[in-house]
């Protein structure tokens, strides 16, 4: 904790230290560009790629942007998988800056989210890794409280006359999630992302690099009852603590003492970076990763002797962007397509094998076009379309599920400035998602009380069609120092469309019908 | 842009998707049925013999029935743990003819396997030998260990064991020993030398005498032993009746007072028993300086006589960890003097470390295992196919007014004869609300 206030404090020292750099008319025109670019959903979406890919952040990430939100979010509804929540509260705090000191390129962000979910069924997890395939659940909704910190910094150099730059990205993460209702979970993790990268420039436009990822980080997942009563018979089937390992099995496990076990994680990633530059405010870039994350289900005896390892689940991870960014005077365009596959397969001890798979396979592509008009008058487009399959698979059950899913999403939103440097800003979305196929086997002679709460219900929402529409507005105006202060609102409504498939089982915690989510933020610019 | 497009083209290639598949499949689990008869010269047919496994997991059972070598396949079974039981009955006249030994009652013999672990490493065929055990004459009919509700109920004050008269004879209970049978409380600890089972390893406890059998398997172990008093009549018991050993003798649905002044209610009678007409009572009062509050003496229903106890009242474990076992001896017998050991820990115990009478399996009429109610709670089985191949457990658990009771077989002449093939796991269903002289 020491370690994330000394970061902390670096990081806002050093936006605020730009901020007393400038006068008051230079801050007040800065606030207004970093206005701008935050309602340029072309530029918007290079901005989020360099933060995920710091190799980027001299080239692609505007300079001298910074930004503090306050974010209020409020979801409900039962449309969910079986693992969410059906009500969330959170509330966040988000600052980020990107500068240039000399030859540098600095960018950092600190975000604090406090959320509280009302009834988080069948996973004491962090919600870090849901494809986890061992963790502790139980028919009772929980009560989850969740603080989770996050801290990125990314610094970029180019050396030797600007044909190498150096960049170095820094993620950390530490959270705290708790039940106060039996069987009640204490969840603790953190992670530890470093990224360095090298580049070099083989001709004027065309600049090549290598990264490398590293990440560490753990989860301490503990589950406890505070009631005797529900630990020591089963009456009250719903607070029964139930291990789940694999995509099948459910296995009594209640205790007096807390029930404890460590995810151990660690990943190597390389990377490969691409960016052509057709012209300098004509792009391609491209990023592919490859690499595996290691996940380490184990417990430390009491007397510290050593550890029982009960399962090892590794993902493959591999994934390319392609991205076209243009810019002119006029308009930005921002074409991404977009590939992901992630192959996770869970050996377990007990089994003596890989038990578990999980094949998550992901493309798409993405438009984005902005249209600066006259008078400060902005338009944005966009348009999109994905197609995600999963595949569930345990072997000792014989159980083979899987689903594919496209997407539709198109978007347009404007943007106007007015008088005073008073702007105004609307948005309206539409998605529609349709399964395109999907398979279901699970022999009924190995049914257990997971097949009837998670399995059954997860497979009716993951296989139902569904269409969203969304709304936002956003108001802004300069305040002390001329300081870009907005207050943006969104809505999202999703409602299922058909009826959920019926598989002749004995099916609980069917999904509801929709879902609302909104939020409100407060958002300074500068 | 040449070069552009070639990384493109690379990207492609690494990003490619494989078909991934599970390396662990179901198993077949293959099983042998034998009869263990040692050096007899006969043997009985093994063929359709029914042959009983269950899932810890999911609770499911599945059946199959061997074929004229005693054979059978559970196929595509989820690795996992599994109870595997058997339990096959003979005629008596089938019985009289394959043996030459007249049965006037059918025979049943019985095996099993609790807690098998079935994985690909562990596929070995399961050899299932099945024994005959010793036909009680004297059976445990009821045990009620479990409690009753810790704020609505009685806790656990209003426990009892059940002794019935199985047979078409008046009996006499002066003299029945009844015991509470020790072994593993915990899994996870590991400071105790075991049998390769996982239970204790008696033979390794401090100054055990082995000349007198085999410490695993030729005894049991007593955490709690008592004795109906009397002078070998004193106590009849007519055929198809039984005797309630009480923890105290109340009626635990109505207010009491304790030894400490204390007036206690239940909030829920109907949770608890009245066992104010028990047959006996174990009653510390008279040997502990301080027993249990609600450790009355009734006056009107005797007290056995207690050879060895812990804590401060007849109280049976809840969990559900232990066994229960019932014998009588002949006089040449004195079972006082009988060895005491201590748990066989990996280190020297104390001079001071609790010991337990050790009771040869010869003098058992009857014994059941008991085991918690939660699979993954379970622990390695105490008692031999001999004695019980299964266990009982309370479905629910501790606290929650469950017993367990045996079943009935049949009524003759009205009366009730109980059901007793040596496997408790066949022999015994539950009370959700316990109650004496009941039967299911």
């Amino acid at each position: 904790m020491r370690k994330l206030i000394t970061i902390l404090t670096v990081i806002l020292l050093s936006i605020s230290q730009l901020f007393a750099q400038r006068n008051d008319l230079a801050s007040r025109d800065q606030s207004l560009v970093s206005k701008i670019y935050s309602v340029d959903s072309a530029l918007v979406q290079l901005y989020q790629f360099s933060k995920e890919n710091p190799f980027f952040i001299e080239k692609m990430m505007p300079n001298k942007y910074n930004n503090l939100t306050v974010k209020y979010d409020f979801d409900q509804g039962h449309y969910i998988p079986v693992q969410g929540a059906t009500k969330i509260n959170s509330i966040s705090l988000f600052s980020e800056g990107k500068t240039t000191l000399e030859k540098f390129h600095l960018y950092g962000s600190f975000n604090y989210q406090r959320s509280t979910e009302d009834s988080t069924r069948w996973a004491h997890q962090s919600r870090f890794s849901n494809s986890s395939p061992f963790y502790f659940g139980s028919i009772k909704n929980n009560h989850y409280e969740r603080s989770v910190y996050k801290i990125n910094a990314a610094v970029s150099r180019p050396v030797i006359g600007n044909n190498l730059p150096l960049t170095l990205g820094l993620d950390y993460r530490i959270g705290n999630h708790f039940s106060n209702n039996d069987p009640r979970g204490d969840v603790k993790d953190f992670q530890l992302n470093i990224n360095p990268a090298l580049g070099y420039n083989i001709t004027s436009k065309l600049l090549i690099g290598i990264g490398y990822q590293y990440g560490y980080g753990r989860e301490q997942i503990g589950v406890g009852y505070k009631n005797s009563s529900y630990f020591e018979n089963t009456v009250n089937e719903i607070f029964t603590n139930y291990l789940i390992s694999g995509y099948a099995s459910a296995q009594i496990l209640q205790t007096k003492n807390l029930l404890r076990y460590d995810n151990n994680q660690d990943r190597h990633y390389g990377k490969i970076y691409t960016n052509y530059a057709i012209t300098a405010n004509d792009n391609l870039i491209l990023a592919l990763k490859k690499g595996k994350e290691s996940q380490l289900f184990k417990r430390n005896f009491i007397d510290n002797a050593g550890f029982s390892e009960f399962m090892t689940y590794n993902i493959e991870r591999s994934s390319a962007d392609l991205i076209w960014h243009k810019k002119t005077g006029k308009n930005e365009i921002n074409f991404a397509i977009n590939y992901n596959y992630d192959a996770g397969a869970g050996y377990d001890n007990e089994l003596s094998g890989i038990n578990y798979i999980n094949d998550e396979e992901y493309y798409g592509l993405k438009l984005f076009y902005t249209l600066k008009g006259k008078n400060g008058f902005i338009n944005n487009f966009n348009f999109g379309v994905q197609h995600f399959e999963d595949i569930k698979k345990d072997g000792n059950y014989s159980v083979n599920i899987s689903y594919r899913r496209i997407n539709f999403n198109a978007g347009w939103g404007i943007n106007k400035l007015l008088d005073k440097n008073h702007s105004f800003g609307a948005a309206v979305t539409a998605n529609y998602s349709l399964k395109t196929s999907s398979n279901f086997y699970a022999p009924v002679e190995n049914e257990n009380v997971f097949y009837n709460y998670v399995m059954y219900p997860d497979y009716q929402f993951n296989t139902s069609n569904n269409y969203a529409i969304g709304l936002s507005a956003d108001y802004s105006f300069p305040t002390y120092k001329g300081i870009q202060t907005s207050i943006r609102v969104s809505g999202n409504y999703i409602q299922r469309t058909g009826n959920y498939v019926d598989l002749q089982r004995t099916t609980l915690n069917t999904p509801g019908k929709d879902r609302f989510s909104s939020n409100i933020s407060l958002n300074l610019y500068f | 842009m040449k070069n552009f497009l070639l990384i493109i083209v690379i990207g492609l290639l690494f990003s490619c998707k494989k078909e991934n598949s599970p390396e662990v499949p179901p198993i077949d689990l293959n099983v042998k049925v034998a009869f263990d008869l040692a050096n007899s010269g006969y043997t009985f047919p093994v063929s359709n013999i029914t042959v009983r496994i269950k899932s810890l997991i999911s609770g499911r059972y599945r059946t199959l029935t061997t074929n004229e070598k005693g054979l059978g396949t559970f196929d595509d079974l989820p690795a996992g743990r599994y109870d595997v039981d058997v339990s096959y009955t003979i005629s008596a006249a089938d019985y009289t003819t394959i043996t030459g030994v007249i049965a006037s009652k059918p025979v049943t013999f019985n095996a099993s396997e609790k807690n098998k672990l079935v994985n690909k490493n562990n596929t070995a065929q399961l050899v299932l030998n099945l024994k005959s055990g010793v036909v009680g004459t004297w059976l445990i009919k009821q045990v009620y260990y479990a409690g009753s509700d810790r704020t609505l109920g009685a806790l656990y004050r209003d426990q009892f064991i059940e002794i019935y008269n199985n047979t078409d004879q008046m009996m006499y209970a002066d003299s029945l020993y009844i015991s509470e049978i020790w072994g593993r409380q915990s899994t996870t600890n590991t400071t105790y030398n075991l049998q390769a089972n996982g239970q204790y390893d008696w033979s390794k406890s401090l100054n055990m005498i082995t000349t007198n059998g085999e410490p695993n398997t030729d005894f049991i172990y007593a955490r709690t032993l008592c004795m109906i008093p009397g002078n070998g009549t004193t106590y009849p018991v007519k055929p198809g009746e039984s005797i309630v050993l009480a923890q105290t003798a109340l009626n635990h649905k109505s207010p009491f007072t304790g030894t400490d002044g204390q007036t206690i209610s239940v909030r829920n009678p109907e949770l608890t028993v009245d066992l104010s007409t028990a047959d006996f009572e174990a009653y510390y009062g008279s040997f502990l300086a301080k027993p249990l509050d609600s450790d009355i003496d009734n006056p009107l229903v005797p007290n056995v006589e207690v050879l060895s106890y812990i804590g401060t009242d007849m109280i049976l474990d809840n969990p559900g960890r232990t066994g229960f076992g019932i014998f009588k001896v002949d006089k040449t017998q004195n079972v006082k003097n009988w060895p005491m050991y201590n748990e066989p820990s990996k280190t020297t115990p104390s001079s001071t470390a609790r010991k337990y009478y050790q009771i040869p399996s010869k003098y058992i009429i009857d014994a059941i295992e008991i085991q918690p109610n939660v699979a993954s709670s379970r622990l390695p089985k105490k008692l031999g196919a001999d004695l019980d191949a299964g266990f009982a457990f309370v479905p629910k658990g501790s606290y929650t007014s469950q017993s367990i009771i045996r079943k009935t077989e049949k009524t003759e002449n009205g009366r009730v004869i109980l059901k007793d093939t040596n496997n408790s796991t066949e022999d015994f269903d539950f009370l959700d609300i316990a109650l004496p002289r009941a039967f299911k």
